[in-house]
Formats: C-alpha cells, structure tokens, sequence
C-alpha cells in the first residue's frame, strides 16, 4: 500500500498549491513533472504553456475556466486547459482557491484511459478526492479560504 | 504576497520573459471579460460557439487564457456577445 502526504509549494492572496508527495519520496509529483519535461527541446512549447497556466492561477486563482474535467463527474480531477495537443498535467481543483497539483505526460492518445501511465496519475488523484473529503467529513482537516489547514501533519493510506 | 517553496517553480516561472507574462496577463482579463458577459447574459459555452460559427473547444481555449486573440477574432466575438470587450483609449 502506498502512503502519501499533501505538500504546500505555492502560496499568494488567491489561492494555495499543494502537491503530493509518495511513499516519504523527497520530489512531490508536480516537481516530477516539471524535473522531466523542463528540458525537453521537443515540448518545451507545450510545457511553458503549463509554467504560464500556472503563473496565472497564482495570480488570479484556480478558476474554473482554467481547466478542464477529466474524471468523473462526481469528483474534482481536472486537467489544466492550455494550448497544448501533447501535455497533460492533473490537478485536484477544491476550489477557486485550493489546487492539488499531480503529475502528468504526453498525451499520444484520444482519451488518457489509453494510456497507463495518464490513467494512472488520473486514479492517484481520484482516490485522492475521495480521501481529501473523508478528512474534511472527519474534521481532520479544513480548507480556509487558501489554505488546508492540518494537511500537512496527515499521512494517507492510498 | 506570493510565496513559492519549489525551488524548481521559482526558478521556471522567474524564467518567463516580461514581454510573455504581460501577454498573457492580458489575454486571460480579455477571457474574464467574455467570461462575465457570458454569465450576466446567461450565454452558454454551446451558445457562443453557435453565434460565432465556431466549435465548443474553441470557445474553452479561449476562456482559458493565453489566447493570443486576433483583432479579428475580437470582433467576432463582441458581435456575437453584443458588447465591447475592450476599448482603445486616446
């Protein structure tokens, strides 16, 4: 079974990002993300495409516009929506000011389902979903505004 | 106040030339503004796509932000919301 715990990478008057990070692993998922592709020559397009997505939400917070809905339609798995037909990243949106940032890849299918590593990181943040309200049901934690408060001191069980 | 505790997403965003950033700040307020006339119009993503011959993506991509729209593009859309979305000033 795999352990996981919610870190904070980002913070500014309009929203907080977290990450996650496996298994006491050092690199949270999005800073796997970024470790692969930020010297990529072949989709360096695509990725700055992400990095600006991201600046915006910083600044102006994790509107809906901004993404897409990839899981299903009972939970919050999105997929940040920019102009790019290869990248994917995945993201837990909570709200316009909480996001969950995941992992992501190359997109050389019509539907991640095909694929088994964009289906992968698409049911981490599924189960993460259903962890992340079960938390908030127990009172373990709560979100204010831009912050999850008590998440940081939490370890689940995925 | 901005924080960020990545390192690597310091470093990539610090990267982003001003030119880049203040494009892009620009378009997604451009996307804002059709967004709320959208909403106070009550004109759906499938509406909008219909008065501007255009498909559904289309209009997701715009709303998105970093849309480089073109001036024609602008004015295609103003038509078919019925309201300006920006204005030259003097």
């Amino acid at each position: 079974m795999k352990t996981a715990r919610i870190v904070s990478i980002a913070k500014s008057d309009q929203v907080g990002l977290y990450s996650i990070c496996f298994n006491g692993d050092k690199e949270t998922e999005f800073r796997k993300f970024m470790q692969k592709f930020k010297d990529n020559a072949a989709l360096n397009k695509d990725y700055q495409a992400i990095i600006h997505a991201i600046d915006r939400i910083i600044a102006n917070g994790a509107l809906e516009r901004n993404f897409r809905y990839e899981g299903k339609m009972k939970d919050n798995v999105v997929a940040l929506s920019v102009n790019s037909r290869k990248l994917r990243l995945y993201c837990l949106r909570m709200s316009d000011q909480i996001l969950i940032i995941g992992n992501g890849g190359v997109k050389d299918s019509r539907i991640y389902e095909e694929s088994e590593e964009l289906s992968g990181y698409v049911m981490d943040l599924q189960k993460f979903d259903e962890l992340l309200k079960q938390a908030q049901e127990e009172g373990l934690i709560y979100i204010e505004q831009n912050v999850i408060t008590g998440i940081e001191e939490m370890t689940f069980k995925v | 106040m901005i924080e960020i505790y990545d390192d690597i997403l310091r470093e990539e965003l610090a990267k982003i030339p001003p030119l880049t950033r203040q494009t892009y700040f620009l378009t997604d307020s451009i996307a804002a503004r059709i967004e709320a006339i959208m909403k106070t119009k009550g004109i759906s993503k499938k509406q909008l796509a219909e008065l501007t011959h255009k498909r559904p993506s289309e209009i997701s991509k715009w709303l998105a932000g970093g849309h480089n729209f073109t001036c024609k593009t602008l004015v295609l859309i103003s038509n078919a919301l019925g309201e300006d979305l920006i204005q030259v000033t003097h």
